[in-house]
């Protein structure tokens, strides 16, 4: 900045009188001896007075005061208007903004609650193994299972899962606690009444076991009380129930045709085998988790491989020490304690919206949404009136029954009876037999595989039948009937000594004997 | 002996009279807004002229005025008493100004693209006759940071230091704007020399 300026700057607050005194001073006596800063003066003064002169006055506003006025009280009185309306203008502007994000982002929530599903559904689903190994599984079972849509969960504690449709077609499942499932040895009738032969009934065994394997993934359960039900289930049953009555048509049309309910008699070879088909390969791995705290519809995948690898080692581990694989084999078995699920989720009540329950005393009925998993068609006849038909085809056709009196002392009445068609032959016998106890088989009896295995019986429709017969009033002791069984199998054998005696002496003096008399030993 | 009289500089105690500008304002903030009314019908004729010599027209001179109150109205509670109230409403009332300006040259720009607007009007002002209106169209054309503090200095007869507060600078700037703004009016009214007696 020169001097120049810095001095004609001055002279203007010198014009305006915002010089102090020392500077005022200074520039009055520049001023004197400057005729340039004379003329300058005079310049910002003049123009000073053509600013100052130009001011004109804008027109007055006679309403201005009472415009402010009504601009106040119109702001105070929208002022107040907000303050009132800030929470419901708070909540509607996030409401908005809520609704603009959820029409961005529309599956907001499922994402979270997806996450959340999985995240529990991980504790739920950690080491589930099939609740079935083959062995587990009867012909019996699978039978009853394709007629009558029942599995045994827990035989030892009466416990079935029965699959069932409303009328609209929906399906469901329910976990029953039952004292008898009311079906009986309905397998081994329906043989009978087929009357397969030797080759016939080892393919029908070879048919039913063929689906016992993948009936192995279809309920799955773990440590956590969890049960998993794969919704393949209903088309197992529907598959099952096809290949069987198929099988059966085919070895014998003319008594199929007379047990089974028509209507079902056209079944079509080509139609089966390919609905069969489909079922066993199904990828679908959806299935329904019923656990003590919630129902819900997960997707799973059962490690079958895996499973296998772990069976082969027990297997191994077997051949080596048998003690420490049996130990192997109950980790492998799990105890699901059903009841306790049931009263938890009664107690509860939390489960998949998409789910009905409904929870009594000893029924949980699940009504299961729909899936994407597909059904195949199959026109099912009424089980009901089929169950009654093979009773009454097989009603006559019961042969052999044995009846063994109480604990007692001494000689003993046993009566057999021999039922051929509508005539029927009794033989009586008193034998002699001391400490005599009735070996009354309990249900532990039936599912206890160690003692199946000693005394010969499988746990299935013979078993059952025996169990009938006997009358449950009587103690068993295993020692004692394992040594009254010797002391039988003794007297048996005399028996037979004395029966063959017996038939000598009949063949020389045929008049002196009576068949419907007890025989003297 | 002469003794020597100690110059003692004593503050004046501050004693307001009833309709003082600090006064009113103090019976506002305590809850007297009739004395809202008085301090408008005092000052409502400065702010209305500055806005005027601001814009240099009467187009949107009450609207802004208006808006001027209003903001002092709702913020009276923070008028801290250190200046005059007069320097206070003026810096209101210049920045304001300077708003309306601001959106009014943003306007133009998009009219001047959407119109192909012409030369602005004020080029013509040569062709007046009138003394005053040659000079106030002069000023007009001076830039907003020369012009407002001329006028104040001009026009409302504020100090330096008064203008310094209502345009938050320095008074030394003041001083320089006021000088150029002086030395621009002259280069403007150049044309006019003659007439004008420049």
């Amino acid at each position: 900045m020169n001097k120049f300026y810095k001095e004609y700057e001055m002279l203007s607050a010198y014009v305006d009188g915002e010089l102090s005194n020392e500077e005022a001073k200074y520039i009055e006596d520049k001023l004197a001896v400057s005729k340039d800063l004379q003329q300058k003066l005079a310049e910002l003064r003049r123009v000073k007075e053509l600013s100052q002169s130009s001011f004109q006055k804008v027109a007055e506003s006679p309403y201005f005061e009472t415009k402010l006025i009504s601009s106040l009280n119109s702001e105070s009185a929208s002022g107040f208007q907000m303050k009132k309306w800030i929470p419901v203008l708070g909540i509607s502007l996030t409401t908005i903004v809520l609704m603009l994000f959820l029409r961005s982002n529309p599956k907001f929530f499922d994402t979270i609650i997806e996450e959340q599903k999985t995240k529990l559904a991980g504790l739920y689903t950690e080491n589930l193994k099939p609740l079935f190994i083959t062995a587990g599984l009867t012909n019996e079972d699978i039978f009853d299972f394709a007629l009558y849509r029942k599995l045994p969960l827990d035989k030892e504690r009466g416990q079935y899962l029965m699959l069932g449709s409303n009328e609209d077609g929906s399906e469901y499942f329910e976990i029953k606690t039952a004292s008898t499932t009311g079906n009986q040895n309905d397998f081994e009738k329906f043989v009978t009444a087929l009357d397969l032969s030797e080759k016939q009934k080892m393919q029908m065994d070879s048919i039913l076991e063929s689906y016992a394997e993948g009936m192995q993934e279809q309920i799955l359960v773990n440590e956590n009380n969890t049960v998993a039900i794969s919704p393949k289930l209903w088309n197992y049953n529907k598959a099952i129930f096809a290949d069987v009555m198929a099988f059966a048509k085919e070895c014998n049309g003319e008594q199929f045709v007379k047990i089974v309910p028509a209507g079902f008699h056209n079944i079509d070879q080509p139609q089966l085998v390919e609905i069969a088909q489909v079922v066993r390969t199904a990828k679908d791995s959806d299935y329904i988790f019923m656990t003590p705290d919630t129902i819900f519809v997960e997707t799973f995948r059962f490690d079958k491989e895996k499973f296998d690898d772990e069976m082969k080692k027990v297997h191994i581990e077997l051949k080596k020490n048998l003690k420490e694989a049996e130990k192997q084999l109950k980790q492998q078995d799990y105890v699901i304690k059903l009841e306790d699920n049931i009263v938890k989720l009664k107690s509860k009540g939390g489960w998949d919206e998409s789910f009905e329950v409904f929870i009594d005393t000893n029924v949980c009925r699940v009504h299961v949404p729909n899936m994407s998993y597909s059904v195949p068609d199959i026109p099912l006849p009424d089980l009901d009136e089929l169950e009654a038909q093979i009773e009454e085809a097989t009603k006559n056709l019961q042969s052999f029954t044995i009846k063994i009196p109480k604990e007692g002392h001494g000689r003993q009445h046993f009566e057999f009876r021999v039922d051929v068609g509508d005539s029927s032959q009794k033989f009586n016998y008193d034998i002699d037999i001391p400490n005599f106890k009735t070996p009354i088989l309990p249900d532990a009896f039936m599912n206890d595989s160690s003692m199946s295995e000693i005394y010969g019986f499988k746990a299935d429709s013979i078993s059952n039948m025996i169990k009938l017969l006997i009358n449950d009033s009587v103690i068993f002791n295993q020692k004692d009937f394992h040594l009254q069984m010797k002391e039988f199998q003794k007297e048996m054998r005399k028996l037979r000594e004395e029966m063959l005696k017996l038939q000598k002496n009949l063949q020389k003096e045929p008049s002196k004997v009576k068949s419907d008399e007890p025989i003297e030993i | 002996m002469k003794f020597k009289k100690k110059k003692v500089d004593l503050q004046n105690p501050q004693i307001y009279s009833l309709d003082d500008d600090f006064s009113l304002i103090k019976r506002f903030i305590e809850g007297d807004e009739t004395t809202f009314r008085l301090l408008v019908q005092r000052h409502k004729d400065k702010v209305r002229n500055l806005t005027y010599l601001t814009l240099g027209s009467t187009d949107a001179v009450d609207d802004i005025a208006q808006d001027v109150f209003l903001t002092v109205y709702n913020n009276m509670n923070k008028f801290r008493f250190e200046s005059q109230f007069s320097t206070w409403l003026y810096r209101i009332t210049v920045n304001k100004c300077k708003d309306h300006l601001r959106k009014k040259r943003i306007r133009n720009i998009f009219i001047s693209i959407k119109e192909n607007e012409q030369e602005p009007v004020y080029h013509s002002s040569h062709e007046t006759k009138d003394t005053a209106e040659i000079v106030r169209k002069a000023i007009q054309e001076l830039p907003d940071k020369l012009r407002i503090p001329l006028m104040l200095k001009d026009l409302e007869g504020l100090s330096y230091q008064e203008i310094a507060e209502t345009v938050n600078c320095e008074i030394g700037t003041v001083k320089s704007r006021i000088f150029r703004a002086r030395e621009g009016l002259r280069d403007i009214l150049k044309p006019y020399e003659k007439e004008l007696m420049l």
